[in-house]
């Protein structure tokens, strides 16, 4: 699509054309704000043929909206610069041209470059300890950070928490650094995300700041950095990190660190830094448990102003189980549902507003993927899962493989015997019980358990 | 005498009132709560042509006119990630085309560091053709921050959804379209709905010109020419 301006436009022959664009893009920043500059304007890029000018813009709707707001503007500076000689025609279309750039091209980035938003260090103040919801997976890593937040510098230095993705890592450190600051107002506390103290210091390095750099994290009362497991494989970075770490320990101010996984699991991570995450104490998250589920439903809809009934809360706990992200997502589902339709939130419109989630996780767990993966694990083979076989080493797997089926696939107990050779449903009752018993009592099996469970479900 | 008609059509931008709800109300609804000022993020998925670009831009739209920040970008355009620069933290952020970044390390990253970027408010508006789930992201913490508010299918249109929606846009700009007509249009012209749309402007001044409703024969003969 095109848009011709019908005014002629004349060109100064004195003039080369892309000074002409530039003079019209310096007058257009100086007249709109950064914001739109960035977002309407730069995003342009410009191509002459005769006196043709080309505006490619890079999608329909910037295309839009310049067509809309900016081409008036463009048409009068394009005839302002090039002195009433000639006349010429503005067009903008979508698309990239390989010649002259809008402005100067910003290069594909890692990070949207970031100015004038959330600074480097500002606390969430949502993630408090009241919004936080305690259950057995999390309460040892909770205590810890809540005594951070009381007695910053203390004993828990550093303090590294560990745990897989969207279990609330992020929350509790922050929380801590929230209880620090509402404690001692003038505190100088900095939450960081590891990739973007890994951008600063490259930028600063870039920019010859990287003293300013130093100054600002080694001045702080607490550094709370978050996914410490980007730092692997970058040794400027780990270096500069150490050297941090070290001044703050030193001066008994407090680092708290978050990583997927305990720190000797680091590789790529020199190991002085490695022992030096270790240090102070150490503490997990595991995925939250069942009740856990329904309490952070609950109080979740409760801070949306909305009573979640138990047995909703319930159904979906039961179905998101990986963690607590994606729970928060289907609860934001429901709703959205329940607000769009005006409905009271109850199993009906549950079951309907999740069921795209519900049947994409039905389809991944299948009894299949259960012996598959079960088979797997235990290094035998799936036949085995389904042979006569009474053998120890095959047994366990198998009634494993049964109470996961039981637990994660709406098939019924006839159904699932079928699958494993034909077995009767009291085979899968007494696997289920047999496996509920050893949970219980064999902390091998239940850790078995508990890693088959994650991986069927995350 | 043909008459040259004064341009004077009325542009039909996307909006959130010319959006063709249909199966896609709940989508249309949360995308218009979130431009309004609600938290976000928000997810829609679905295929090519269901209106999700449309919706996205509605958003953005919306929230310039009321003089507030946003930014769009879409996945197949990496460059641009710079074009979000200078926004405040609470500015609403489009991202169109996600599938596009999905399995990219680089790409993955920028929009890993966008959610960052942009708390506590999280305005972030995605479209991509898949839900988080099913899109090849290589990073878990990306894909469940996707997955942290409303996840919504969007359904594309049936060719009778495509009827109503091209009779309901001509009516935007004061044509009177016969579903018939549409049918018609739909047989010859573009299937896709956002082109059908387009056909609308040229048929918009063709029948200024010739001062004609939108009869099937003359919608025959504009096709011919």
């Amino acid at each position: 699509m095109t848009l011709d301006l019908r005014s002629p436009i004349k060109i100064c022959a004195t003039v080369s054309q892309p000074v002409i664009w530039k003079k019209c893009l310096d007058r257009l920043e100086e007249e709109l704000s950064a914001q739109q500059f960035n977002t309407w304007i730069r995003p342009l890029q410009a191509e002459w043929n005769k006196n043709h000018l080309r505006l490619y813009a890079p999608n329909r709707f910037v295309m839009d909206w310049v067509k809309d707001r900016f081409m008036e503007r463009i048409n009068e500076l394009t005839e302002q610069y090039q002195g009433g000689l000639g006349p010429v025609t503005v067009t903008v279309l979508i698309g990239t041209h390989n010649g002259t750039a809008a402005t100067e091209q910003v290069k594909i980035s890692a990070q949207p470059v970031r100015r004038n938003q959330t600074p480097v260090g500002r606390l969430n103040p949502q993630f408090t300890f009241d919004t936080h919801v305690e259950g057995k997976s999390n309460q040892l890593a909770r205590a810890a950070a809540r005594q951070v937040g009381e007695n910053p510098g203390g004993a828990y230095n550093p303090l590294f928490i560990y745990g897989g993705v969207g279990l609330g890592k992020t929350h509790l450190m922050q929380a801590a650094g929230n209880l620090l600051i509402s404690h001692k107002p003038e505190a100088r506390v900095s939450y960081v995300h590891s990739e973007r103290f890994v951008q600063d210091m490259v930028k600063a390095l870039q920019h010859n700041a990287i003293n300013e750099f130093k100054k600002h994290y080694r001045s702080l009362d607490a550094l709370l950095i978050d996914d410490i497991q980007f730092f692997a494989g970058k040794e400027r970075s780990q270096e500069e990190f150490f050297h941090t770490f070290n001044a703050l320990l030193e001066g008994q101010r407090q680092v708290i660190i978050t990583a997927d996984r305990f720190p000797k699991e680091f590789v790529g991570v020199e190991e002085r830094l490695v022992s030096r995450f270790g240090s102070g104490l150490t503490v997990s998250i595991e995925p939250p448990e069942l009740e856990t589920r329904v309490a952070i439903l609950i109080k979740k809809a409760e801070q949306e102003g909305v009573a979640l009934p138990d047995d909703v809360a319930f159904f979906v706990a039961k179905r998101v189980r990986s963690n607590v992200r994606e729970l928060e997502g289907a609860l934001r589902r429901l709703l959205a549902s329940a607000n769009f339709t005006g409905r009271p939130i109850d199993m009906t419109l549950a079951t309907e507003s999740l069921k795209d989630l519900l049947a994409f996780q039905e389809r991944l767990v299948t009894i299949s993927n259960i012996q598959k993966l079960v088979a797997e694990y235990y290094k035998i083979r799936v036949g085995d899962l389904s042979s006569k076989s009474r053998s120890r080493q095959v047994t366990r797997p198998r009634q494993l493989a049964m109470a996961l089926a039981k637990e994660l696939t709406h098939h019924s107990l006839p159904e699932i015997g079928k699958e494993f050779g034909g077995r009767d449903h009291s085979t899968v009752i007494h696997a289920c019980r047999k496996v509920e018993e050893l949970l219980k009592e064999d902390p091998r099996i239940s850790e078995d358990y508990g890693n088959l469970m994650r991986i069927l479900t995350t | 005498m043909r008459q040259l008609p004064l341009d004077l059509s009325l542009k039909d931008p996307p909006t959130f009132s010319n959006f063709w709800r249909g199966p896609n109300g709940e989508s249309w609804a949360a995308a218009r709560r979130l431009a309004e000022g609600g938290a976000g993020p928000l997810y829609l998925w679905g295929p090519d042509q269901c209106g999700k670009t449309h919706l996205l831009a509605a958003a953005a739209r919306l929230v310039a006119e009321g003089g507030g920040s946003c930014g769009y970008v879409s996945g197949e355009e990496p460059a641009l990630w710079g074009s979000l620069a200078g926004l405040p933290a609470d500015a609403l952020v489009c991202v169109d085309r996600c599938e596009c970044i999905a399995g990219n390390p680089d790409q993955e990253r920028a929009l890993f560091v966008l959610f960052e970027t942009f708390v506590p408010h999280r305005r972030l508006l995605f479209a991509a053709s898949g839900n988080p789930s099913t899109l090849p992201i290589v990073r878990e913490d990306l894909r469940t921050r996707l997955a942290s508010g409303p996840v919504i299918h969007m359904a594309a249109p049936t060719h009778e959804d495509l009827v109503s929606i091209l009779v309901e846009r001509a009516g935007h700009r004061g044509l009177e379209l016969t579903p018939e007509g549409a049918r018609y249009l739909l047989s010859r012209g573009p299937r896709e709905p956002r082109l059908v749309i387009e056909e609308l402007a040229g048929l918009d001044r063709a029948a200024l010109a010739g001062r004609r409703r939108l009869t099937l024969p003359f919608l025959r003969a504009w096709f011919k020419q």
